[in-house]
């Protein structure tokens, strides 16, 4: 009797443990992720972008070394967006884009359509909405760089946690460097 | 007593299997659905999920009223994916636009007067256009750039790529329907000369004109106009 009570004990912190993983690791990714990875990504910053590359490579450099420890993570800046996995270009946006500071648009290409939400993606595309993140100090701004980078490497916003890199600034995100959560969220995504 | 605590810890073993048991027949059902969509649009060659950074939280009410100058119920009565600005004349972001009937103005301090009926213009950002379209609004190297990638991963010849849709679209957004009946909240562009539909999917929630509720996007469940209208304040 001691026995079955003991295995059903068991059963039932499995079951409890399993749920509260499976809600806790859903919130944390869009979904899908950079195909080929994220330990040999090649960045291209486009002319248009110039006067942010500064910024742009400060934010890859948080990403490459964010203070928590090894993460997979490695990005080498080139001259042509031939093969890159992340390119980034910086746009003067109209009135409709009124409000968003930068944008990253992950790229599916397929011969059948495909859900974002569970396939991957070849390459992404960050674009820098110049009139809108103008508004905000360069350290703002670098911040909003690192959380497209989140976005491009497959992290979904995380809206309830104002120190996660991943809060949108209109939730107010107070940290514009890459948080731990975050930082463990791709170990776990490219990690299995 | 040891009979009832282990009675006990049946009972919650047994509710949590359950409860595991349905959430995986609801994703398995959801999975299903998405599978079904896709080969109904099949196509559409690219596909661009959007995220981005936004100033402004519109899941508070209170924002989405205060960028907005009318609130109304509408009908869309039709919907096109662009990527040019006539207006500017020059290319933009995908967009939606389109005609909506105003069914019911609940707020307007837009100055223009607006009643039943009357059909005016929308915009709105995310939408599907023709492949041939969606390249002309690209830079040189970005067109390259697809095309690269479209000719290593897909067995299309040019001619075919042209024929086949681009689908943009903002990550947790709603696709806006003809015939279909919204409360929206909108504001005047100039830039387009037409009223953009703001807020992503908290500023395009679906009516249901029978039981006067309107769709909550985020929990999928429908709630009274007039709690809505009370949040508003």
């Amino acid at each position: 009797m001691k026995k079955f009570k003991f295995l059903w004990c068991c059963v039932f912190v499995c079951m409890i443990f399993i749920s509260f993983k499976k809600t806790y690791a859903s919130s944390l990714f869009i979904g899908g992720k950079l195909e080929r990875g994220v330990s040999n990504m090649n960045y291209y910053v486009d002319s248009s972008a110039n006067g942010y590359t500064s910024l742009i490579n400060a934010a890859v450099n948080n990403w490459v070394d964010t203070g928590y420890g090894w993460n997979p993570i490695y990005m080498n800046p080139v001259s042509s967006n031939y093969a890159t996995d992340v390119d980034f270009y910086a746009r003067y946006g109209d009135e409709i884009s009124e409000g968003i500071l930068a944008r990253t648009s992950c790229y599916n290409i397929n011969e059948a359509s495909v859900n974002p939400s569970t396939s991957n993606w070849f390459f992404a595309k960050i674009e820098i909405n110049v009139p809108t993140i103008s508004n905000y100090s360069s350290y703002v701004q670098q911040g909003t760089i690192a959380h497209e980078l989140g976005h491009a490497f497959g992290l979904d916003h995380q809206n309830n946690n104002v120190n996660s890199i991943m809060c949108q600034v209109g939730n107010g995100r107070v940290v514009q460097t890459v948080d731990q959560t975050s930082h463990n969220a791709i170990n776990t995504l490219y990690n299995n | 007593m040891k009979k009832i605590i282990c009675i006990f810890i049946l009972m919650i073993s047994i509710f949590t299997s359950v409860v595991i048991f349905l959430d995986y027949k609801k994703e398995n059902d959801v999975n299903l659905e998405l599978q079904n969509y896709d080969n109904v649009k099949s196509e559409v060659i690219l596909e661009n999920c959007i995220d981005a950074d936004l100033a402004v939280d519109y899941s508070n009410i209170k924002n989405l009223v205060r960028d907005s100058e009318i609130i109304a119920i509408v009908e869309i009565n039709n919907e096109m994916g662009k990527n040019y600005n006539s207006v500017n004349k020059e290319y933009v972001p995908v967009y939606t636009t389109g005609e909506l009937t105003i069914k019911e103005v609940l707020s307007n301090n837009s100055g223009v007067e607006l009643s039943e009926n009357n059909i005016i213009e929308y915009v709105r950002l995310g939408g599907e256009i023709s492949y041939s379209e969606y390249i002309k609004g690209l830079t040189e190297n970005e067109r390259n750039k697809i095309e690269q990638n479209l000719t290593t991963y897909t067995t299309f010849n040019q001619e075919q790529l042209y024929s086949k849709t681009v689908k943009e679209f903002y990550t947790d957004d709603v696709e806006i329907e003809s015939g279909k009946e919204y409360l929206v909240f909108l504001k005047y562009t100039n830039d387009y000369k037409k009223y953009n539909i703001v807020g992503f999917e908290y500023g395009l929630r679906e009516y249901d004109a029978t039981t006067m509720q309107v769709k909550n996007n985020e929990t999928n469940s429908f709630e009274k106009i007039n709690d809505v209208a009370c949040s508003m304040n």
